[in-house]
């Protein structure tokens, strides 16, 4: 273990620089995030990850966020257990008619200011998934979402980009 | 899935549980080509069991520094997920998709690998070599770890035999099915490894699985690197009008995915895609019986069941 740790001391570290932000999200963020509620949240945001019915594949995507090349939480950003601790949930999948009530309440239980963040091309319409009996499609068609994160699975990198719009719009 | 035309079904296939996507596409790809009797082109066989190699490679690495996370020592934690991401980077530059999504499809693989694809992944085999055994050796020699690995969480064999457990859950209680051996599919009837097995049926037995089968694809993936034939990578599939049925099988990560479908008027009519999960969500309650409420967390991710691949 001391070898792996002094070679981690004396190795650059891996972490890579942030990615630039995206023209596109920002538009979509530009209405509906205040500057005033932002300014009360600081540079620090908890995120809870809400799965409403997803292959896993962007839940594996967004785990790759915590690894040492992502680093999220150098951003002020971390992910929390609770709805009650949250300020962003971050959604993926095409809402099955399982996960709906579950998404509501989760919804209903994160204090205000909120934000939404739909992730994955499921989360925007249902993706291949749209037409299903089994599905809602779209996590808007539940509750009211401030970004989209397109993808399949969005890569880490785009959903660094995502959040961090959020976090800093200019 | 019913009515869909081939080429949605296998994405479909490919997203019933994300993280087996290669081995999902592939055992419907088995399946359809079952069911229309093709023959796949030999390059497309081996580019196949590269990415379920490599797809292993991933998940093992994940699970294995998650399972050590929940016994809160994140250093093998940080360390895996170093090796994770080398990989998942090397599959997005080898296949275009971090993942390897929508690259097995019935009649072979969409994409070929490009020329300097070979020496980026026998790079990062060498890297992955260097490193991992350090790893295990962390792993093993680390008593607070072993504490809460060992004796914890035990699968009895019985049980795990008369559920048909597979993958890591059935290998570390005896059960030594592995659906690369038994059915088996090409290539591995041409390649050589072993399918690790132990009794212990604790949490640290699932660990062990995991360890020896990074090894094992290890050294698979080098032969599959050695003998890559040259050649066609898909074959046209033509499903016909008639009404025809296919069974297919492939060894996830996790165990044997099984996929039945029948074909009517060149569209999917039925499909059933049944995940390892099936097999093992119920055995995971057997096994935290007894156990203290801390430790659950490391039995259920020494499983690491899938929730959609179950509970579609």
């Amino acid at each position: 273990m001391r070898r792996i740790l002094f070679d981690s001391l004396m190795r650059r570290p891996l972490t890579e620089a942030a990615p630039v932000k995206d023209d596109e999200m920002l538009a979509e963020l530009g209405a509906s995030v205040e500057r005033a509620a932002r300014r009360r949240l600081g540079r620090s945001l908890s995120i809870r990850e809400v799965d409403a019915g997803s292959c896993n594949g962007c839940e594996l995507e967004i785990h790759a966020l915590n690894n040492a090349f992502y680093d999220l939480e150098r951003f002020g950003l971390h992910f929390v257990a609770s709805p009650r601790h949250a300020d962003v949930l971050l959604v993926t999948g095409p809402v099955t008619r399982n996960m709906r009530e579950a998404l509501e309440r989760t919804y209903n239980a994160t204090p205000d200011p909120k934000w939404v963040v739909a992730v994955g091309d499921c989360a925007v319409d249902g993706g291949i998934f749209s037409g299903s009996y089994a599905v809602v499609g779209g996590v808007s068609g539940v509750v009211p979402v401030d970004l989209h994160i397109r993808g399949c699975p969005p890569q880490p990198t785009q959903l660094l980009k995502g959040l961090l719009t959020l976090l800093e719009p200019t | 899935m019913a009515g869909a035309s081939l080429d949605t079904a296998a994405r479909l296939a490919g997203r019933t549980s994300g993280d087996s996507t290669v081995a999902y596409a592939l055992a419907f790809a088995h399946a359809v080509e079952a069911a229309i009797d093709v023959e796949v082109p030999p390059r497309a066989i081996y580019l196949r069991a590269l990415m379920a190699e490599l797809e292993r490679l991933a998940n093992h690495f994940g699970d294995i520094g998650a399972i050590c996370n929940d016994a809160s020592f994140s250093l093998m934690h940080a360390q895996c997920g170093i090796l994770r991401e080398k990989t998942l980077r090397a599959a997005q530059s080898c296949f275009g998709h971090r993942l390897m999504m929508d690259v097995v499809v019935p009649g072979g693989v969409a994409r070929d690998l490009g020329p300097s694809c070979v020496t980026e992944v026998a790079a990062l085999l060498e890297e992955i070599r260097q490193l991992f055994p350090q790893l295990v050796e962390l792993y093993d020699n680390t008593a607070s770890l072993q504490d809460r690995t060992a004796t914890t969480g035990v699968l009895r064999g019985e049980l795990a035999r008369q559920f048909g457990a597979g993958g890591y859950v059935g290998r570390a209680s005896g059960r030594a099915f592995d659906a690369r051996k038994t059915p088996g599919y090409p290539p591995y009837d041409q390649l050589d490894f072993e399918v690790p097995v132990f009794e212990a049926g604790d949490v640290n037995a699932r660990v062990w699985v995991r360890i020896r089968e990074v090894e094992q694809s290890l050294a698979l993936i080098g032969q599959i690197l050695r003998g890559l034939p040259a050649g066609a990578i898909r074959v046209a599939i033509d499903p016909g009008d008639a009404v025809r049925e296919g069974l297919g099988m492939a060894e996830a990560f996790r165990g044997d995915v099984l996929v039945w479908m029948r074909l009517e008027g060149g569209r999917v009519a039925r499909c059933h895609l049944r995940d390892p999960s099936w097999f093992q969500w119920p055995l995971l309650e057997a096994v935290i019986e007894g156990n203290i409420v801390a430790d659950f967390p490391l039995c259920n991710k020494s499983f690491n069941c899938s929730y959609s691949g179950h509970d579609l």
